[in-house]
């Protein structure tokens, strides 16, 4: 009650230095009373706060968790009664493993590990999370995004030790992520730190220099080995398709070798068998016909001598003379 | 007029100094700390609870703060030696609390002091559990995680109950951060994967090439196979063919076989004879039978 008083008698003294105003002195108690109203007021309104709609605001009056308020417009009382912490629970709060993460996520190296089988790893993972309890958020934990990232790299040094260097690097990396979120969600819960894990999601391997090209040419040699094996497959794919399709032509031809012997003998025989008719009708003409129809035919082209057997040895002359083979 | 600010003056001081007395009556504790009233540095009372609590003025009593929340820190890394005398590097990460706010005022008193106490405390209980342990019950291939859990569960029961009774600090939990080789064994570390990288990518390799060759071992096999079998059905299809042949031959030429020698043979001949052929012919032969006078129908032939 003094404070105000006194600024009022300087403000008055100062705006009216040569003597009292009348208006002032008249209403000096309506001035001081109004002024007092307007401070409690300002006082009064430094309660009223809002939250948004990804918010939440916890209030603690006189130290103690009195409420938790969802987004709105809402009004608390002043200090030192109340005091209000609004944080954000919808949205997913990311940390990294290993590395800070708002530095550039492209030289991220991660945590250094050593594997079940004494490799020495480097793994960097993010993990997301949301706040599931604003009050054991703000007020049971320290500092939470830091406990965050160190109990999961805690436990993603305690799974990697487990396991082999090509598990990790191969089908162990779900089971690393699989691991890390869930073993980690236990111990935070343990804790009660308000807090849940949505997703632990591996950044990379990678390796000490001095041994990266060897872990590259296991790769390269790995794809080798299917290039290889491809290989080996499109030649069979190409042989075998042609060595049916041979096959197949040999049993064709064989095929038509058949219907065509069958075929000529069926018109051989059909021909035989008409003439045989034929003949049966008129055998000896015909045969005579034949026989002499051949001959026509044959005996022009040869070179021919007739020999009377019955009465000489001439042929043996005969070859001796003009006639060689 | 002169005696007025005077008087002024010392009300003014007066209500001040009661204002600010009164003020100090009223303790408020959080819900993130204790409270601890003291009287002439003597606790006189520990507030466990949040909220609001009266008390003497300051001078008489005076309030200390104490963190409640879960605490979080890292020891320096360490090295070492277990059971089989392998060395370790070890980065531990402890979180704790205080739960016996007047002990660890007594002891302790600030938090630089408690994390020098507990940092002595937990890598003594590091070392003694470690080095009663093969290394390999914390780094296996084989994944004991019960071997694991076991050592670290050793060092928090060990360490634990000291820290309560001594400091009154509840160490909530001991966690391996990092554990690594110390720096001189990291070349040997590095070449024996290089080797291990190598002999992999050359099995790899190795196993290609085998895998090819079997492939196309198998393709080649398959195909003398396919084909035999075809040249076999091939066979069997031609010889069909010739033995139907045969039978329609046979039993067409079956029902006249004088007329088949005979019109076979005059076939032949045509054939057989040709341009440069000599013949001596018997003048009885059928073709001159008209000619001279034989019955008998003898042909002859010479090449």
């Amino acid at each position: 009650m003094t404070l105000p008083t006194e600024a009022h008698e300087l403000e008055a003294g100062r705006l009216t230095s040569p003597g009292p105003s009348p208006l002032f002195a008249a209403h000096r108690r309506a001035w001081i009373l109004g002024f007092a109203a307007f401070a409690v007021a300002i006082y009064l309104l430094t309660g009223i706060f809002t939250v948004a709609a990804d918010e939440q605001a916890v209030i603690r009056r006189f130290g103690r968790v009195a409420a938790r308020l969802g987004p709105g417009i809402h009004y608390r009382l002043p200090w030192p009664v109340d005091r209000v912490d609004v944080i954000k629970t919808t949205a997913v709060m990311k940390t990294g493993v290993g590395f800070e993460l708002p530095e550039g996520e492209a030289r991220v190296a991660g945590v250094e590990i050593l594997t079940g089988d004494t490799n020495i790893v480097s793994v960097a993972m993010t993990l997301q999370y949301v706040i599931g309890n604003p009050a054991a958020f703000l007020f049971d934990i320290e500092t939470p995004p830091a406990l965050v990232s160190l109990v999961a790299e805690s436990v993603l040094t305690e799974t990697v030790l487990g396991m082999p260097v090509d598990e990790v690097l191969t089908t162990g990396r779900l089971t690393i992520q699989e691991q890390v979120k869930t073993r980690t969600q236990a111990i935070l819960d343990r804790y009660d730190s308000g807090i849940q894990v949505t997703s632990a999601s591996m950044m990379g391997i990678t390796f000490d220099a001095s041994v990266a090209q060897a872990f590259q040419d296991v790769a390269s040699a790995g794809a080798d080995r299917e290039n290889k094996i491809n290989q080996g497959r499109s030649y069979a794919n190409d042989l075998l398709p042609k060595a049916r399709g041979e096959a197949r032509s040999i049993v064709l031809a064989a095929q038509s070798y058949k219907d065509q012997h069958i075929a000529e003998a069926t018109g051989n025989t059909t021909r035989f068998l008409e003439l045989m008719t034929e003949f049966n009708k008129a055998p000896d003409v015909t045969r005579t016909r034949l026989y002499l129809e051949a001959m026509e035919k044959i005996l022009p082209k040869l070179r021919k001598y007739v020999i009377d057997s019955e009465h000489g040895q001439k042929p043996i002359n005969l070859r001796l003379g003009p006639t060689t083979p | 007029m002169k005696a007025r600010p005077r008087v002024l003056a010392l009300v003014a001081a007066v209500v001040t100094v009661t204002a600010l007395a009164v003020w100090s009556c009223f303790v408020v504790v959080d819900v993130t700390e204790y409270g601890l009233v003291l009287r002439f540095g003597r606790v006189v009372r520990v507030v466990r609870e949040p909220g609001l609590y009266l008390k003497r003025p300051y001078p008489l009593e005076s309030v200390v703060r104490l963190d409640r929340r879960l605490l979080i820190f890292s020891p320096v890394t360490a090295e070492f030696l277990s059971a089989n005398k392998k060395n370790l590097v070890i980065h531990s990460l402890v979180t704790w609390r205080i739960t016996d706010p007047e002990r660890f005022l007594a002891t302790t008193a600030d938090r630089p002091t408690a994390e020098r106490r507990i940092s002595d405390l937990v890598l003594t209980k590091i070392g003694s559990v470690v080095g009663s342990h093969p290394s390999t019950a914390l780094v296996s291939v084989e994944g004991h995680p019960s071997q694991f859990d076991e050592v670290m569960g050793r060092i928090v029961a060990e360490a634990r109950g000291h820290a309560i009774a001594e400091y009154g600090i509840d160490l909530v939990d001991i966690r391996l951060r990092q554990l690594s080789l110390p720096e001189q064994n990291r070349a040997n570390v590095f070449e024996r994967m290089r080797a291990e990288r190598g002999k992999i990518a050359t099995q790899y390799r190795s196993e290609g090439e085998r895998e090819f060759k079997k492939v196309v071992a198998e393709a080649d096999r398959e195909k003398t196979l396919i084909l035999a079998e075809a040249y076999r059905e091939a066979e069997r299809t031609k010889a069909e063919g010739d033995v139907r042949a045969m039978r329609i031959y046979a039993e067409a030429f079956g029902k006249n076989p004088q007329l088949y020698k005979f019109r076979r043979t005059l076939q032949a001949y045509e054939k057989i004879l040709g341009g440069n052929t000599t013949i001596f012919l018997p003048a009885d032969a059928e073709v001159f039978r008209l000619l001279g006078d034989a019955g008998k129908s003898k042909k002859g032939k010479s090449p």
